[in-house]
């Protein structure tokens, strides 16, 4: 039997995955919970095998960093993360923080348990790219990765100053860079471009 | 001799012409306030400030003082900005001099309308951007509530069509007489859709957590008791920290001191909350705490937003916090 945690903040999320591992004969939910920060602590005891971590969690607390302590304090548990969000870094930190499989809630081939199956058999096959979305007139996998961390600077509210000191750039080199992204989406204003890639959950810089 | 004084005279009077066509202001002037030497310029300023030319340099920095205008940021070597009746922005500036043992002062007056008049468009300028920069934040963090808002917007529609999906099964299964498997099926299904909108039901609006309920439901999950004295903070950015202190309190006493039981206490202390969070470890404890990077982390947080962190040692650990109380952001 393999005891399962679930860290999901949506209640109606929540309550499918606890019912759909139920129904499967070889999974035990052992507790399911909203915040991530405190899976960090379930997981002390109670011989958890499988976390099922949602990035987004009750309170702003992110369940990559959550995922990354868990594995980094018990290896053996085996960490699915799960989104519905096709943040382009999620993927990256994810593979960073050790984690086992990624389940993207609504686009995913597989079902949960399948998803789970894999995992546990440790042949999940990681997802190669995050869903493209259409900002505007771009799709999201045209950007570079270096206009993406201007366009996450920019969404946290960050002037051209602020980002060049942060990515080690000149102040031209952002402008140029949002000058691009602004061509490539249709864009006229670097506000509209960070309303849209925040809506469409492209960049969520919190996490 | 007659000569020699006419070209003393004559000296004497180009220098004053070099001195007056000067279009700064020059002024040189006793200790006591005497004027020694006054430029046309000055004495321009002067019966603009004074009505008079310069009868006494104390009175004319005194008048242009008065009339100060907010300094510019970047002249730190203290020049007083004055606007005069016609206008015109000077800057005025007093240093000592020794001449021939005598100690007088000397003012210097510059025009710099120009300049000022860019310097205040500037700053202007400067507000209105920070303005903006202020509505982006606030929109930035509008746009990701309404996005947290409609996800469970979408979730209820999802469920509005599983509920109708789910009627046109019945209608059939009545309608055809289905076997009681196919049977039993449609009616887990409906139980389980039940279940769903009575969730639905309650998420409204986007739920805000109840942390002290989660945090004990994992401390019994690793056999420990939390309590708590004291009211617990109401703004929910001070809660958050609270309960950030508690986790970490948390870990520590049942890893490191088998504690079964961890006491918060919590008192309203002017602009802070005073939290002390101790257990009833009983496993010897260092006499000091090494900050790892739980605990770091934990003080790199709380000294961000304004409060403060300290390890006490006193038989077992007790973790001391001070947290800002902040402006009420509950719900």
């Amino acid at each position: 039997m393999v005891n399962v945690l679930i860290v999901e903040d949506s209640r109606v999320s929540r309550e499918s995955f606890e019912r759909q591992l139920s129904a499967a004969e070889n999974y035990f939910v052992a507790a399911t919970l909203e915040n991530a920060a405190n899976a960090v602590i379930a997981c002390m005891r109670n011989n958890i095998d499988l976390v099922l971590m949602d990035i987004c969690t009750a309170d702003d607390e992110s369940g990559l960093v959550a995922a990354a302590k868990i594995k980094a304090q018990h290896p053996k548990i085996r960490v699915i993360m799960m989104t519905s969000m096709p943040e382009v870094s999620f993927l990256r930190k994810a593979k960073e923080s050790g984690c086992d499989g990624f389940w993207y809630k609504e686009e995913s081939q597989l079902s949960l348990v399948e998803a789970c199956d894999l995992v546990m058999a440790g042949e999940f096959p990681w997802p190669k790219e995050t869903p493209p979305v259409m900002i505007r007139l771009a799709r999201s996998d045209e950007f570079t990765d270096r206009e993406l961390d201007v366009i996450r600077e920019l969404a946290l509210g960050r002037r051209y100053e602020e980002i060049a000191a942060s990515l080690y750039v000149s102040t031209n080199t952002v402008k140029y860079h949002i000058k691009n992204v602004l061509q490539k989406t249709g864009f006229h204003s670097a506000i509209q471009l960070v309303a849209e890639v925040v809506e469409k959950r492209l960049v969520l810089p919190k996490y | 001799m007659k000569t020699k004084r006419y070209h003393h005279y004559k000296d004497a009077a180009l220098i004053r012409h070099a001195i007056d066509s000067c279009p700064d202001g020059i002024l040189v002037a006793a200790m006591d306030g005497r004027p020694i030497l006054a430029n046309q310029a000055i004495n321009e300023i002067s019966l603009q400030l004074t009505g008079s030319t310069v009868m006494n340099a104390q009175e004319f920095w005194n008048q242009v003082e008065e009339h100060a205008l907010q300094p510019f940021a970047d002249t730190a070597e203290g020049g007083v900005l004055a606007c005069l009746v016609d206008g015109r922005v000077w800057q005025f500036t007093r240093r000592s001099l020794t001449i021939h043992q005598t100690e007088v002062y000397q003012y210097d007056a510059a025009e710099v309308t120009e300049l000022y008049r860019y310097q205040k468009e500037l700053r202007a300028s400067n507000a209105r951007t920070q303005r903006l920069h202020e509505r982006q934040r606030d929109l930035m963090k509008e746009i990701v509530q309404n996005n947290l808002e409609k996800e469970a917007l979408q979730a209820k529609m999802h469920i509005h069509d599983e509920i109708g999906q789910a009627l046109i099964l019945t209608r059939n299964a009545l309608e055809t007489k289905e076997s009681p498997m196919e049977m039993d099926n449609l009616y887990s299904m409906w139980e389980n859709l039940i279940r769903d909108m009575e969730n639905a039901a309650v998420s409204k609006n986007v739920k805000v957590s109840d942390p002290e309920e989660e945090l004990k439901q994992v401390a019994a999950m690793i056999g420990c008791r939390v309590r708590f004295s004291g009211r617990q903070p109401r703004e929910r950015k001070a809660l958050l920290l609270l309960y950030a202190g508690i986790r970490e309190a948390l870990t520590n006493a049942v890893r490191h001191a088998g504690a079964d039981e961890l006491l918060v206490e919590i008192k309203e202390s002017g602009s802070f909350y005073e939290v002390s969070i101790g257990s009833n470890g009983t496993r010897p404890v260092e006499s000091t705490v090494r900050e790892g990077r739980g605990l770091g982390g934990l003080r790199k947080r709380i000294e961000s937003e304004g409060g403060e962190m300290n390890v006490r040692v006193s038989g077992s650990v007790v973790l001391e916090l001070k947290i800002p109380r902040g402006e009420n952001t509950e719900g």
